[in-house]
């Protein structure tokens, strides 16, 4: 239970798709620590610092959230709800990875805040390039705003 | 015989031959009062002379024709209803399994790939050959099954009509198409189109799916020459899709429209066999009319039929029984 750097949560309850996402986030360079939580329950526990995992603080150093939406316990909806709601959490991007390609879905999660929306393909070379260009994007290219700095500000205009 | 008798037995011989007819025959006013009422009448309708004579036809015949019409109408509606739902239900079916093939093919394909590439090199030929098709075998899997679950989305979706001039339709079709389009010699002969009511995304992809299989199936082609028009069959409006490829066996034209049906090798051209029950379904939807007609090395044509602007309304009720409401009042 590190409370280092952490650049990718994945949210995914398939172990196997685990597998194939982990042994393609290590080919790609870009992304060294990855943490999985396994159902939505344990992706808000680390988040927020709860449960589990209150020994975290609450400011989350996490950088990219990839997040499935059918999840045991709590449901990538209320995950991704919470995230978007949550003070120190809403400014990271959350990617939505998911079989589904449901018009409802899609609405619901851009409706909620998510930051991009992608169907996992079935070809592997293609998903492959997907996961790349995800995680070039968002940990590269993107540019976030200083944790720290914006938490603040959120805190100020909340008063 | 005196003329009274004559006339007399002229009467009874006719009133005998009406009598024993065995057909009903009806006397009636110019204003259709009964006035006479045979023994088949009262057969076949039940009623007696006593019952009816006197009274206006139109009271005893039409509402037992009426009630006839009515429930072959109300029946005809049911029958449509439910096919309708068992269509839907067979559509939600076919997604929701497509939909659960696929998390499965991904693993199947990922854990292939990822030995091919770190266990390859180290693997005897055979196995890895062996394993080559397992893959492979998974990718096209993969491809049937998103195909699948394309059919059934089109087939699910609520159909947005609007006026729409097909011209544009087919010239983004043609411009989606250039990649493919590109290094070959291609003649498009695009007719003027009319405008029709209908989903401009669903036709859209009715002249994708159909110019798409034009391009392949003029591969061999050194020029390709794929023609776009409109004709009129029967005085209804009929747009077609020609091209001068390899054609197909008119034997074989029903099948072409199923699922998955496939008239050529997969080695000789690429494809699942979906995208023409695409354009089928999609036609069905709009009440139109698809159908091909073609010569092996010579080509083919597919003809479809949409409704003009204004006629989308039209109601599904037969009209028999629209007549017969009308009637009753």
């Amino acid at each position: 239970m590190s409370a280092g750097e952490i650049d990718i949560l994945l949210v995914e309850d398939s172990s196997t798709d685990v597998d194939l996402t982990l042994h393609v986030l290590r080919q790609s360079t870009l992304a060294n620590r990855t943490y999985v939580a396994r159902d939505g329950e344990e992706a808000l526990e680390y988040l927020f610092g709860r449960g589990a995992y209150s020994d975290r603080g609450p400011e989350c150093p996490v950088k990219l959230i990839l997040l499935d939406l059918k999840l045991p316990k709590v449901d990538g909806l209320t995950v991704l709800s919470a995230i978007k709601n949550g003070l120190h959490t809403k400014v990271i991007p959350v990617v939505i990875l998911t079989s589904s390609r449901e018009e409802k879905d899609v609405m619901n999660c851009y409706d909620l805040g998510a930051n991009s929306y992608v169907q996992k393909p079935v070809d592997f070379d293609h998903f492959r390039e997907i996961v790349k260009q995800l995680c070039l994007y968002w940990l590269r290219v993107n540019q976030p705003p200083a944790v720290a700095a914006f938490s603040a500000k959120q805190r100020r205009r909340a008063r | 015989m005196s003329e009274r008798k004559q006339v007399r037995a002229a009467t009874s011989q006719l009133a005998s031959i009406v009598d024993s007819a065995d057909d009903a025959i009806i006397g009636m006013t110019l204003d259709g009062i009964i006035l006479s009422w045979n023994p088949s009448a009262e057969r076949i309708f039940g009623y007696s002379a006593e019952e009816v004579k006197g009274r206006p036809i139109s009271i005893l015949i039409l509402p037992e024709r009426y009630t006839e019409r009515k429930q072959a109408q109300q029946l005809l509606i049911q029958r449509t209803a439910e096919l309708e739902a068992a269509n839907k239900e067979l559509e939600a079916f076919t997604y929701s399994v497509s939909h659960d093939l696929r998390a499965p093919l991904r693993h199947i394909n990922g854990f292939s790939k990822i030995l091919l590439e770190d266990f390859g090199p180290q693997m005897n030929p055979a196995a890895k050959e062996y394993l080559q098709g397992i893959h492979e075998t998974a990718q096209y899997m993969g491809r049937l099954v998103d195909d699948l679950l394309h059919l059934a989305r089109v087939g699910r979706k609520e159909l947005i009509l609007q006026i729409t001039g097909l011209d544009a339709l087919v010239e983004e079709a043609i411009v989606d198409l250039r990649t493919e389009a590109q290094d070959r010699q291609i003649d498009w002969q695009v007719g003027p189109l009319p405008f029709a009511e209908c989903d401009p995304g669903l036709i859209k992809q009715v002249f994708a799916n159909l110019l798409s299989n034009a391009l392949k199936f003029t591969r061999p082609r050194e020029r390709a020459v794929i023609e776009v028009g409109q004709m009129t069959v029967d005085g209804q409006p009929v747009i077609f899709v020609r091209d001068n490829g390899i054609g197909f066996d008119m034997r074989y034209a029903d099948k072409m429209f199923g699922v998955f049906q496939r008239l050529h090798r997969q080695e000789d051209f690429e494809g699942t066999g979906v995208g023409l029950a695409i354009v089928e379904r999609i036609i069905h939807k709009h009440a139109g009319r698809v159908w091909a007609e073609a010569e092996v090395e010579k080509g083919d044509t597919f003809y479809f039929t949409l409704l003009p602007p204004g006629q989308a309304r039209m109601e599904t009720m037969p009209m028999i029984g629209g007549k017969a409401c009308r009637q009753a009042k």
